[in-house]
């Protein structure tokens, strides 16, 4: 029998919290897997202690989600929840967490050995989906090393865990370790049918250009022209006073960069930063050569964007009545509509009363596209939903 | 651009986007069940078309190949208990090899299809079994085939290249593999009861045949005893008269020197009148006819005698060529005007044998020599000893037989003559006569130039045991 249930509290006193959610968990509840996400302020370590306490035999992954989280349930509707858990309990389904430190060693080698120690748990069977927790800053080799070792075909969903104000305090443990780990690996394989979804609130503005020159995460030239300048130009002065260097990212929010995966799928990076030589730093990998779409969001359109995602998954359902779901919301696009934000959960009140859902506002967000392949992305929206 | 514009642009984009991601599943469920129906139509083709198991397994690789991509594709039949052997692979690649039935077949040949990220990491012996360590991903599954429950082992060289709904999938396919082999197995199990019910009929015919040549056997035997009587006593009879025309025409002769003119000159007109002289000389020659027309009924019958006494099947020490020339004469009206007979014989020893099986093995073997002759033929049949052994050569120039037909036309029932002309037996008969002897026969042939038969037998000195 799958059951799927998230509890929530809003106090911001660890233990006060943990206590408000014991107090709304069925006493029976005898959890699977549990996913457990936290705003920086609620200190890890009494968490990772009350959970293995409470929980002695159930694999956990605990991860910090930018200022809160959202927890929908029957009885709750909580956008910025301080501490969210979600237990699923499945006696036929198969779950695993592994957890990757660099200890030294490269984010491609971190997450090929931890995938490795996966793959040996599930005896080398596919899953049906990966939910992968990732450290912000080279989540793209973190999936390669994983689908090195463990394919392309199996669909790779998640996000990147995050903190408050960007001042890198984000966190991710799992039963396996009171010590913070670098990345956590779910493998799950539900007994109920799963379906996903990858997607953005922004659309294509119509302006195009194209990297000429960069490396990594920093693009130096666009259209053979300095990055800063070019992108300020394409997107009508979004970035003016910031020509000369610094944070741009909440002025690129409702501008960032698409990139055509498949058709009318656009996969999005966020610009960062303007450094003081006119180049720009963005949360994902462009590669010279890439065909850029500047894309345009609005308020409503993200405010809208969460439910309709959730829709989406919902249709790749055989079946539409689902038992829960899990959310991955850009930390970027939830900021930019906070004043706004509870009108994401009235959306999916509206839509989907009786399901839970879980989510989390990330630092980058990774999912399955309609083409089949995983990717790492900024500013969008994955679900991943649990059929009956 | 105003905001309305804008947020239009967005609706619209993502009505695109989920009315693309709603066809794109149809269109992989419709790709699924044609990838099924297409499995299902290959199978059933190959059930029509295949005269081999080897091409039905083949014909279902290359469908399954459709369904779920594979670099090596490997049929597992149950062999002793905890055993599976290789009945089929789709590189011609470790067929026959058997593999230990460890926990991960076992799974699947109990449960259901498994899907196999990377089948390297479990190490599994049957990997280098199969010598297959080059391959990652592994696909799984079991199914029913002749009351027990086989194997089907996909590889691919990518890691992950089969995931859940793979194996799901190839379930479904091997329900239908499961079916079309059904089919496959019910249309042989149709040809094997037509091929016996022909040889069925064979058997039929060759009895009824034999019954007749027994039949026939008794009656010659029968017939033989009683032209023997008449025969003798017609040969007496000519003997007895040739000698008594003989005296007469003494006496006529005496009476022409004992006679006077007068009733000479009227015996010489009566001499005349009948043509006596002629007769003279006409009744000689009758006589050599009737006596030659007597002594070949007489050999005739004697023949027959010695050929159809079927129930000497005693070992007598004896020329075991001597039924040749017997076996000759029976076929004399079949073979005058078709062929010609050169016989190159030496002596040979005397050897202990059944004669008149040995006559049957010539008796097949010659008429098999002019049945292939067509026009004007020539059988050579030659016998000589030869390191210590007494061998028999049956050569013809006729059409010969097809090189691929050599191999079984010993085998009883097979037979390359017209239905009804030819039990399949003769030669397979001769030959178990032949190895009684403790010989051999053997052929070679040229299509369109002609067959040898060779008989080797050895000189027995004693019946064998």
């Amino acid at each position: 029998m799958f059951k799927f249930n998230c509890y929530s509290s809003d106090i911001s006193d660890t233990q006060k919290a943990l206590n408000d959610v014991a107090t709304q968990c069925h006493p029976a509840n005898k959890p699977t897997i549990i996913l457990v996400y936290f705003d920086v302020q609620l200190n890890a370590q009494i968490i990772w202690q009350w959970l293995t306490l409470h929980f002695p035999a159930t694999p956990f992954i605990l991860s910090s989600s930018c200022q809160g989280s959202l927890c929908h349930n029957k009885h709750d509707d909580t956008v910025f929840a301080t501490l969210t858990i979600t237990t699923i309990e499945d006696d036929s389904g198969q779950y695993h967490i592994r957890a990757g430190n660099t200890q030294s060693q490269s984010v491609y080698n971190m997450a090929q050995q931890t995938a490795k120690h996966l793959l040996t748990d599930i005896n080398s069977e596919p899953p049906e989906l990966l939910w992968v927790t990732l450290t912000p800053g080279d989540e793209e080799a973190a999936l390669n090393g994983i689908q090195d070792v463990i394919g392309t075909r199996v669909p790779i969903v998640g996000g990147s865990a995050s903190d408050n104000d960007v001042t890198g305090q984000w966190q991710i443990f799992t039963h396996a370790s009171s010590e913070p780990c670098q990345m956590a690996i779910v493998s799950l394989t539900p007994s109920v049918p799963i379906s996903f979804s990858f997607s953005s609130g922004y659309a294509p503005s119509g302006r195009t250009t194209e990297v000429t020159e960069s490396s990594g995460r920093q693009v130096t030239t666009l259209d053979g022209i300095d990055a800063a300048s070019q992108y300020n130009h394409l997107t009508n002065g979004a970035i003016t006073e910031q020509l000369h260097g610094g944070n741009i990212l909440g002025q690129t929010s409702f501008h960032p960069i698409g990139r055509e995966v498949s058709k009318d799928e656009y996969l999005l990076s966020h610009p960062e930063r303007v450094n003081d030589d006119g180049t720009m730093t963005l949360f994902s990998q462009l590669e010279q050569g890439d065909h850029l779409h500047i894309m345009q969001g609005s308020t409503e359109s993200l405010l809208q964007r969460a439910h309709k995602v959730i829709q989406s998954a919902q249709n790749g359902l055989a079946e539409p009545e689902i038992s829960g779901c899990l959310l991955i919301y850009c930390a970027g696009c939830m900021l930019s509509v906070k004043p706004q934000f509870e009108q994401v959960s009235k959306n999916i009140k509206k839509h989907f009363s009786a399901t839970p859902v879980t989510g989390a506002y990330t630092f980058g967000e990774q999912g399955c596209f309609l083409d089949g392949q995983s990717r790492h992305g900024n500013l969008m929206i994955s679900a991943v939903v649990f059929g009956v | 651009m105003t905001i309305n514009n804008h947020q239009q642009l967005i609706e619209h984009n993502e009505r695109l986007i989920e009315k693309v991601a709603r066809l794109e599943r149809e269109v992989d469920s419709l790709r699924t069940q044609h990838a099924e129906s297409q499995v299902l139509l290959e199978g059933m083709s190959a059930s029509l078309q295949a005269s081999t198991i080897e091409e039905i397994y083949q014909s279902i690789f290359a469908t399954l190949n459709i369904q779920a991509s594979f670099d090596a594709a490997f049929l597992l039949t149950p062999d002793v208990p905890g055993t599976l052997i290789v009945a089929a692979a789709s590189t011609h690649q470790s067929v026959h090899q058997k593999l230990s039935v460890d926990p991960l077949l076992k799974s699947v040949l109990t449960g259901a299809a498994k899907a196999i990220i990377d089948i390297k990491l479990l190490k599994p012996t049957w990997l280098t079994t199969l010598d297959a360590t080059g391959y990652h991903s592994a696909l799984l599954a079991s199914f029913s085939y002749k009351s027990s429950v086989c194997l089907l082992i996909m590889l691919s060289e990518c890691k992950g290249a089969y995931l859940r709904q793979d194996a799901r999938a190839i379930s479904r396919i091997t329900g239908l593999v499961e079916q079309t082999l059904a089919q496959v197995e019910n249309r042989f199990i149709e040809l094997e009861a037509q091929q016996l019910r022909i040889e069925s009929e064979r058997v039929q015919n060759n009895l009824v045949q034999q019954e007749k040549m027994a039949s026939l056997g008794q009656l010659s035997a029968g017939i033989a005893h009683e032209i023997n009587n008449p025969i003798s006593f017609i040969g007496s009879n000519l003997q007895l008269m040739q000698q008594q025309v003989a005296d007469m025409f003494k006496v006529q002769e005496s009476l022409k020197e004992l006679l006077d003119p007068k009733a000479l000159s009227v015996l010489n007109n009566l001499t005349e009148q009948y043509q006596c002289d002629f007769l003279k000389d006409e009744f000689s020659e009758l006589f050599a006819d009737c006596n030659l027309g007597v002594e070949r009924v007489s050999h005739i019958v004697k023949s027959l005698k010695a050929y159809c006494q079927n129930n000497d099947s005693n070992w007598h020490l004896s020329d075991v060529c001597e039924g040749i020339g017997l076996t000759l004469k029976i076929l004399e009206n079949q073979i005058k005007n078709t062929c010609r007979i050169v016989e190159e014989h030496t002596e040979t020893p005397q050897s202990y044998c059944i004669n008149n099986e040995l006559n049957q093995v010539y008796l097949n073997l010659l008429v098999n020599a002019v049945q292939s002759i067509t026009d004007n033929g020539e059988i050579l049949i030659r016998s000589y000893c030869q390191e210590q052994k007494i061998v028999i050569e049956i050569h013809d120039n006729g059409i010969g037989i097809a090189h691929s037909q050599l191999d079984r036309i010993f085998d009883p029932f097979y037979t390359t003559k017209d239905v009804g002309k030819g039990t399949g037996l003769g030669l397979s008969i001769s030959q178990a006569i032949v190895k009684k002897h403790l010989g051999e026969i053997t052929v070679s042939s040229t299509v369109n130039q002609g067959t040898l038969f060779k008989i080797v037998l050895p000189i027995l000195t004693s019946p064998p045991p």
